[in-house]
């Protein structure tokens, strides 16, 4: 089994952690890049913009103790001509997004604002 | 002949004390040597504790110093981006990522301290090649975007955090 192989079957795992809220995802100095950290390792999924063809791809980087990239994994957003294993890429950094800004928890918070105010009229 | 029954009296007279005492010196001896050998052990015990706590303080105190110089560099990347002065910005950037990758290394700082000191790094890092990026596209340098200036609050929130804990763990250690 290859690093690349090995990485996106960390990136499974990571999917699954992720989805039983047992792995949190934090925003980054990138936006719509996300981080997790480990004792000797990092990962981080995120949207970027290939400037010179104008395309939107969704990348998986692994970074060792010294933050330099040992492995990575690219996956085209507007195309679907690509071997990498975007939907495994779509889905964490979906999933890495919402762990990261928490947008449930805001809805939650707007319901709640609306029922409190509906019970007080 | 007198000499020689002197002689023998005497030896018999220390054989008869060695035999009478001999055996409660031996173990007189033998309790005082352990209880020696124990204060000496307990001795060493300390000394040595002693040692690795003055190491420790002094590896917290050169780490809380080093901190101290990663936040400071981050607040002046703050201030320059603020202020304008981007090449500056750029500087204290790349020194405080550097700083902070390298402190992340320090074996007497914690797991958690070390994760944060890795994040910033790479979030600085992050900061680094945006800001290059922008001077090789448009020919100079440009200021953060309010995203990354918000990043950058949240790192410097980290380690101003962190820099408090650590110079309160060398003032108990």
């Amino acid at each position: 089994m290859t690093t690349r192989e090995q990485f996106v079957g960390t990136l499974g795992k990571l999917l699954e952690a992720t989805r039983a809220k047992q792995l949190a995802w934090k925003e980054t100095a990138e936006e719509g890049v996300y981080r997790a950290s480990f004792k000797k390792a990092t990962v981080e999924v995120g949207r970027f913009e290939d400037e010179e063809v104008e395309q939107h791809y969704l990348q998986a980087r692994l970074y060792n103790k010294n933050n330099a990239v040992v492995e990575e994994i690219k996956g085209s957003l507007s195309n679907g001509n690509t071997k990498e294993p975007s939907p495994l890429l779509r889905a964490l950094y979906e999933l890495a997004r919402d762990s990261a800004l928490r947008p449930e928890d805001l809805l939650k918070s707007i319901e709640d604002e609306l029922m409190s105010a509906q019970r007080q009229q | 002949m007198i000499h020689l029954l002197f002689a023998e009296d005497d030896k018999s007279w220390l054989m008869s004390f060695f035999n009478q005492w001999g055996n409660a010196a031996s173990v007189i001896g033998l309790v005082i040597t352990l209880i020696g050998f124990g204060l000496i052990l307990r001795g060493q015990w300390k000394i040595r504790r002693a040692t690795e706590e003055t190491v420790r303080r002094v590896a917290l105190q050169v780490a809380a110093a080093e901190l101290g110089t990663i936040l400071r560099l981050s607040t002046g990347v703050r201030e320059a981006n603020v202020q304008g002065q981007y090449e500056l910005a750029l500087y204290q950037c790349r020194e405080a990522g550097s700083s902070a990758q390298s402190l992340s290394h320090n074996p007497h700082i914690d797991e958690g301290h070390s994760q944060a000191l890795r994040d910033a790094a790479l979030d600085l890092g992050k900061i680094v090649k945006h800001m290059v990026g922008q001077r090789s596209k448009h020919g100079k340098l440009a200021a953060l975007t309010p995203y990354q200036a918000r990043r950058l609050e949240a790192v410097i929130t980290i380690l101003a955090d962190m820099n408090g804990r650590m110079q309160n763990a060398v003032l108990e250690v």
